[in-house]
């Protein structure tokens, strides 16, 4: 037998005790490395080549009780717990929107339903599937989404004078943003500026729709992920000036965005948000129907309906959509408020907090892009709920009424626990970390502006 | 000299602790160091080696990431965090309380031990 054949047996030997096949590769490169260095050692100690393959084999001891011991230490970790808040929260959205706002109506009820398995089932296909397939065919998912994002837009049926599904496409673009982070390691400036240029797409799209709540979700996931990214000097260049390279451009397109599209429209719509009562009948209607009914509900039980609400059936249009929140409160209190948001508040901080454990930045980017999805959503809708209107809230994740949102929030819940499942055996491929340039040098009469592009 | 294998099982977890508060190693350069620190008193097995950082890595005691440090090849480094500096410290305290109570017993239980 060769030498280096002696050493893949061993390491082979060692990995048949593995039962999670995953694990295999990672250790066989650890056991085999450190098999080279000790025969390199004998040989430096004047053994021929098997013979220090051999004692070097010797030394390393009995691959099986090395593997069984490994096998206990290298375990996929389930996320039971995960997932039964994620069930949880869809039964109870169902049972919700069943027992107090449907009233009847069993179509809608039905399409619920099926939706709901749609996306348990989507759950589940993520959930057991290998999310480093990101990182593997990042171009891919990142076109994907487009592509997918213009179909939904060619088909989707207009409502209030939006495509509705195209909508909800926003939700996926934190993910496939983070796939062209991914794959921009150590390219410096360049990186960030490409990065930028992956965020200008789906933020047009959102722009287009238009989807003012996705457009806000979308960007502010990219200023998180970028800077999370910059901060763990993934793209090689000084921190600073990744920073700087990042919010100048957007405090910059804040700027001319507000000055030349948004305009007085858009003051005003900040303005009508902030205080309701300077637009009583327009832009601020809803949010002062939301503040009164607010005002009249108690801690337990249903509050007091104001007596200029008393005629109708109830003052706020499409309750289990966008309203789910308010109209709980007011029904049966602010104890309902209270209870759902510690179970929502429970499964953010618990999620954020596995984000950051993982080992591996690809693990990271993509729980962190996921989890800030779910979480931007929850504020959105919360801040609408409690009567402080910027934008249509896109939803509530998991309870409020929309199969489409529905189905993708569990696809991507379902892909951040396959993170959290099986990131501690996913690395990062090494790469060499780059020289570190000046960002602008003075040489020989030139001034030189380096992108850090190798 | 080589000791009972059976005194250092008991401190393998904080010897292996101690060799990463100095600087971020790999599995071989640990053995050989650990060898070369204790003047070859301390002949750790690979195989007793790996199933340990493994676990402590699982529990966050120590990280790992790829480097090509010496151009050789790219080996795992293993660092220590913070959290592992805080169970290097249990383990030496309990390690200190345990040697201080044998040496008080070999010294025949007489108090000046502890002095």
């Amino acid at each position: 037998m060769q030498p280096l054949d002696g050493i893949q047996e061993y390491s082979r030997c060692v990995c048949d005790q593995i039962r999670w096949k995953k694990a295999h590769s990672l250790i066989s490169e650890e056991v085999e490395n450190h098999l080279v260095d000790q025969r390199d050692a004998n040989i430096a100690d004047g053994m021929d080549e098997i013979s220090a393959t051999h004692q070097a084999i010797l030394q390393m001891g009995d691959p099986v009780m090395i593997g069984t011991q490994l096998d206990r230490t290298h375990r996929p970790r389930p996320q039971w717990g995960m997932i039964l808040v994620a069930m949880s929260l869809v039964i109870v959205g169902l049972i919700i929107r069943m027992f107090v706002t449907y009233e009847g109506n069993i179509w809608r009820m039905l399409t619920q339903l099926i939706s709901s398995a749609v996306g348990l089932g989507l759950m589940a296909v993520a959930y057991f599937s290998d999310f480093t397939l990101i990182g593997k065919y990042p171009k891919t998912i990142y076109f994907s989404i487009m592509a997918l994002s213009v179909a939904a837009l060619s088909i989707s049926p207009i409502i209030n004078g939006r495509p509705y599904y195209a909508g909800f496409m926003p939700l996926l673009f934190p993910l496939g943003f983070v796939a062209i982070v991914y794959i921009v390691r150590n390219k410096g400036y360049w990186g960030i500026i490409l990065c930028g240029i992956a965020f200008l797409l789906p933020a047009c799209f959102a722009l287009f729709v238009p989807a003012v709540s996705g457009f806000l979700l979308f960007t502010v996931s990219e200023l998180f992920i970028i800077t999370i990214a910059i901060s763990k000097n993934w793209f090689g260049v000084k921190k600073l000036h990744g920073y700087l390279l990042i919010f100048i451009p957007t405090a910059a397109a804040i700027f001319l965005a507000g000055g030349m599209f948004v305009g007085r429209y858009g003051l005003k719509r900040l303005q009508v948000a902030l205080n309701p009562s300077i637009d009583p009948a327009g832009g601020g209607y809803q949010s002062i129907v939301v503040r009164n009914l607010l005002n009249a509900s108690k801690l337990f039980g249903t509050g007091d309906m104001p007596a200029v609400y008393k005629s109708l059936r109830f003052p706020l249009p499409e309750i289990d959509t966008n309203y789910i929140l308010t109209y709980l409160i007011f029904k049966l209190g602010w104890i309902a408020f209270i209870i759902i948001m510690s179970v929502l508040l429970f499964f953010i901080i618990k999620g954020f907090m596995q984000c950051f454990r993982q080992k591996s930045s690809l693990g990271l980017f993509v729980s962190v892009s996921i989890m800030l999805t779910f979480t931007l959503q929850v504020i959105g809708y919360v801040i609408t709920n409690l009567g402080f209107q910027i934008a249509a809230p896109i939803c509530l994740p998991l309870l409020s009424y929309g199969k489409i949102a529905t189905s993708i929030n569990l696809f991507l819940i379902g892909i951040m626990l396959s993170v959290f499942r099986t990131g501690d055996i996913v690395k990062d491929k090494y790469q060499d970390r780059i020289r570190k340039d000046n960002f602008i040098t003075w040489s020989d009469g030139k001034l030189i502006i380096s992108f850090g592009r190798k | 000299m080589a000791v009972d294998k059976v005194l250092l099982t008991g401190s393998t977890t904080m010897l292996i602790l101690k060799l990463l508060e100095d600087k971020d190693m790999y599995g071989y350069q640990m053995i050989e160091e650990l060898s070369k620190k204790s003047n070859d008193t301390f002949n750790l097995k690979a195989g007793t080696l790996y199933p340990i950082l493994h676990g402590l890595e699982n529990e966050g005691m120590v990280s790992s990431y790829d480097d090509n440090a010496d151009h050789a090849r790219i080996r795992k480094y293993y660092r220590l965090t913070s959290k592992g500096k805080g169970l290097l410290l249990d383990k030496q305290a309990e390690w200190t309380a345990y040697s201080k109570a044998v040496n008080r017993v070999l010294r025949g239980g007489a108090s000046y031990a502890t002095a």
